[in-house]
């Protein structure tokens, strides 16, 4: 009799095995295809081993897109409350972008009716929007594979976004399958403006952000072309929704001013080739207005009160396909926009 | 046979040759006493058992490791057959050795134990290989379920200790990474451990799963309530473990290792709990409920009046047995168990802060009585431990009061020569004690 149980709780346990390898494989076969943005960093699991972190684009959910009880959740003040949030299921609604890019529609406690959805969990809950964890923000590799991958992120594909395909299973579970990377990357240096005198050594003074020189990367092995509209028109200033106290905007998003673009605003680049832009902070197209004071008037962003707070990336937004039809090696042009990392009135934050 | 047993069968015979006592008389003696002679117990090779277990156990950890390094080189069905194959082959082993005679079952315990580390490892390798990054207490819950029931399948302690070091795990990683608490931690080792335990007669995997409840009981509240709720709770469990050690001891006298585990962990909670009310500051926070940090009060309420009412029952069934039916011996100092929860729930209750300088003051008394008594006893009956004990909580009473009562070095040293003084009287009556009943100096 004790052999017998013996063997169906070994069964059992076999049998749990089976059930979480089987569910990821079928869903890894049969699942909705999907690709998401991501950026990695690396590092290590005490069970698992090394791995790949992944911080999705979707990993942050903007209060906007927040429906039902996660956007009474987000109204909450009291850290007890926020805390208890930690762990709660939520449902992100996607939807697939013109570059094939999956983004979130919404974000529920419920799982929608229609449309492929990711189940993931509360990580943290701030008034601004919801992080959540999907279950697929890390990617298991070799130790030499994942430091690897750091380093690439870091130097040879530098703002260069990672690509991860994964499968959807109808319960909104996820399985990551693997990943690529963008031939096109950005990375930004900031100009700062110099040190004033100061008297008193234990007084740090902020070096204000006065300007950007950005690149852009074509790591690929084929030829990329960018589209570069007169006075740095392809370039937008969005600002940084992963840092939740950014309580400024670009004054510049308001303006529904653009440029047709020509043959001469479109750049190919060989494979390996940068191209340089820079971009003055202290002229009027690159003001910011302060969220928390309707009705002010914009500001330049080392003139912040809260340098900090005043937190941004720089985002190349080529022309449409529409726009550039006809033009000489418009079907070079990658038309998905990038996004720098950050960088607030002080310094480069990540 | 018991070492008691072989001396007193020792005596026995010499009683008869001094005739102390008559042939038949010394016959009805030994019969009484005598206990059957246990060879199987004898053969096992205990050594072998206890590092065998040890080792599966360390081997699983190892393969654990071993597979985290994630070899790119073995492709990913070729990792999911090595630790299919691990499972099977390591249970398929454990049960040919588990349906022998003799000793080999217990080897095939130690087996089983290594499936079940396998069986943990494949958790981890189907979530790497998968890349499964999902809530990850979960895979120490799965892990410790299986090994939980494996512990039940073969009434195993070994597969038992492997599961109460996995719930604990789990338990913490809920509490202490995620903030959220779980209850089930604690169910699971008092409603799926202890049973264990006390149906194999473990002393063991009883004082594992003690330790594990006292200390998730402590995790646990702190998050859901506040340091005074799982203070409370802890002194509840304190209370209604001497009384399950007392109960034990009379209606289950072949559990004596079980009950002195209970009474080891009964009486550290309340004299830890007891020890910390006698200074006046800690006395005013830890029986004051109305500070709530946690996010649910009532929970860590239910749990803390939960402990309380089953430790009042424990020590009114004792009443019965010993005050009116006659049946079991308590020592009176014991009473004051009970009496404490009574009144730390009391105030806790009434909301009492303000009397935190009576609290402290009563439990001042209160070790101080059971020092004296314990002191007292020992002597009486000249036991070695009682004695020890009773000095030694007398001495940490004395010495914390050094601190925040005597204000000058002549009241302090006053204080020392006094507990000196009563030291040596102590040892004075000892010595007199075991003289007067024949044992040596």
């Amino acid at each position: 009799m004790k052999v017998k149980l013996a063997l169906l709780v070994a069964a059992l346990q076999v049998l749990v095995l089976a059930f979480m390898a089987g569910q990821r494989e079928w869903i890894s076969r049969t699942g909705t295809p999907l690709v998401l943005r991501t950026a990695p960093v690396d590092p290590n699991d005490p069970m698992r081993g090394a791995y790949v972190r992944l911080d999705y684009d979707i990993s942050y959910v903007p209060l906007a897109l927040c429906r039902g009880e996660t956007l009474k959740w987000t109204k909450s003040t009291d850290y007890r409350e926020q805390r208890a949030m930690r762990d709660r299921v939520v449902y992100a609604a996607l939807g697939v972008d013109p570059h094939g890019i999956a983004e979130v529609t919404s974000l529920s406690d419920i799982p929608p009716v229609d449309g492929p959805y990711l189940k993931g969990r509360v990580e943290s809950v701030d008034p601004a929007g919801i992080r959540v964890r999907y279950g697929i923000e890390a990617l298991f590799t070799s130790k030499r594979t994942a430091i690897r991958t750091e380093a690439m992120a870091l130097n040879a594909k530098a703002g260069a976004p990672m690509n991860v395909r994964v499968a959807v299973g109808s319960s909104g579970t996820a399985v990551l399958k693997d990943f690529t990377w963008e031939p096109l990357g950005i990375t930004i240096a900031l100009d700062r403006a110099p040190r004033r005198e100061n008297n008193d050594p234990q007084r740090w003074q902020p070096q204000p952000t006065t300007g950007l020189t950005v690149t852009l990367h074509n790591y690929g092995d084929k030829d990329v072309a960018i589209v570069n509209l007169p006075d740095a028109r392809s370039f937008r200033m969005v600002p940084n929704t992963r840092f939740a106290g950014t309580h400024y905007t670009w004054a510049g998003g308001k303006s529904s001013t653009t440029a047709t673009p020509t043959a001469a605003d479109i750049h190919v680049l060989k494979p390996g080739a940068i191209d340089t832009i820079h971009l003055d902070l202290t002229q009027p197209r690159w003001w910011i207005i302060d969220t928390r004071k309707p009705g002010s008037d914009p500001i330049p962003l080392q003139k912040a009160a809260e340098g900090w707070a005043a937190s941004f990336r720089i985002e190349y937004s080529p022309p449409t396909a529409e726009a550039v039809r006809g033009l000489p090696n418009a079907d070079l042009i990658r038309h998905a926009p990038l996004r720098s990392r950050a960088f607030n009135a002080n310094q480069g934050v990540d | 046979m018991d070492k008691n047993i072989r001396w007193l069968m020792a005596e026995i015979d010499r009683w008869k040759a001094e005739g102390l006592v008559s042939p038949e008389q010394g016959d009805r003696i030994r019969q009484r006493y005598e206990q059957p002679p246990a060879p199987a117990a004898e053969s096992v090779p205990w050594g072998l058992l206890v590092f065998a277990t040890a080792g599966a156990i360390v081997i699983g950890l190892g393969v654990i490791l071993l597979f985290a390094y994630n070899w790119d080189e073995i492709p990913k069905f070729g990792k999911l057959a090595l630790v299919f194959g691990a499972i099977i082959g390591a249970h398929i082993a454990a049960a040919r050795l588990l349906a022998k005679e003799g000793w080999q079952p217990k080897l095939g315990e130690a087996l089983a134990a290594l499936g079940t580390m396998f069986y943990g490892a494949g958790i981890w390798l189907v979530a790497q290989i998968y890349n499964i990054d999902e809530h990850y207490p979960n895979g120490f819950l799965f892990w410790a379920l299986g090994a939980l029931a494996m512990a039940w399948a073969l009434r195993s302690v070994a597969n038992g200790l492997l599961a109460v070091v996995l719930v604990v795990i789990w338990g913490s990683c809920e509490a202490f990474d995620f903030r959220a608490p779980q209850y089930w931690s604690i169910l699971l080792i008092a409603g799926g451990l202890v049973p264990l335990a006390w149906q194999q007669r473990s002393a063991l995997l009883l004082a594992a799963a003690l330790a594990s409840i006292q200390f998730l009981l402590a995790v646990n509240i702190v998050h859901w309530g506040s340091g005074a709720h799982a203070f409370t709770a802890s002194l509840a469990l304190g209370v209604l473990l001497v009384a399950a050690a007392r109960l034990t001891q009379s209606e289950r006298p072949d559990y004596g290792h079980g009950a002195g585990v209970m009474t080891f962990f009964g009486f550290g909670a309340f004299l830890v709990c007891a020890y910390l009310l006698s200074f006046k500051g800690a006395a005013s926070e830890l029986l004051d409920w109305t500070r709530r940090y946690g996010p649910q009060p009532a929970l860590a309420g239910a749990f803390g009046w939960t402990l309380f009412a089953a430790g009042l029952a424990g020590w009114a069934w004792i009443a019965r047995r010993s005050l009116w039916q006659k049946e079991m011996e308590i020592g009176r100092e014991e009473w004051l168990l009970p009496i404490a929860l009574l009144y730390c729930f009391g105030v806790g209750g009434l909301g009492a802060r303000d009397w935190a300088l009576l609290v402290s003051w009563s439990f001042n008394l209160m070790l101080l009585g059971l020092a004296i008594m314990w002191m007292w006893r020992g002597c009486q009956l000249s036991r070695l431990g009682p004695t020890v004990l009773g000095s030694l909580l007398l001495g940490a009473v004395v010495l914390a009061r050094y601190f925040d009562l005597f204000q000058s070095l002549a009241s302090r040293g006053l204080a020392f020569i006094i507990l000196g003084g009563i030291f040596v009287a102590e040892a004075m009556f000892y010595r007199k004690m075991r003289q007067a009943k024949g044992g040596g100096a």
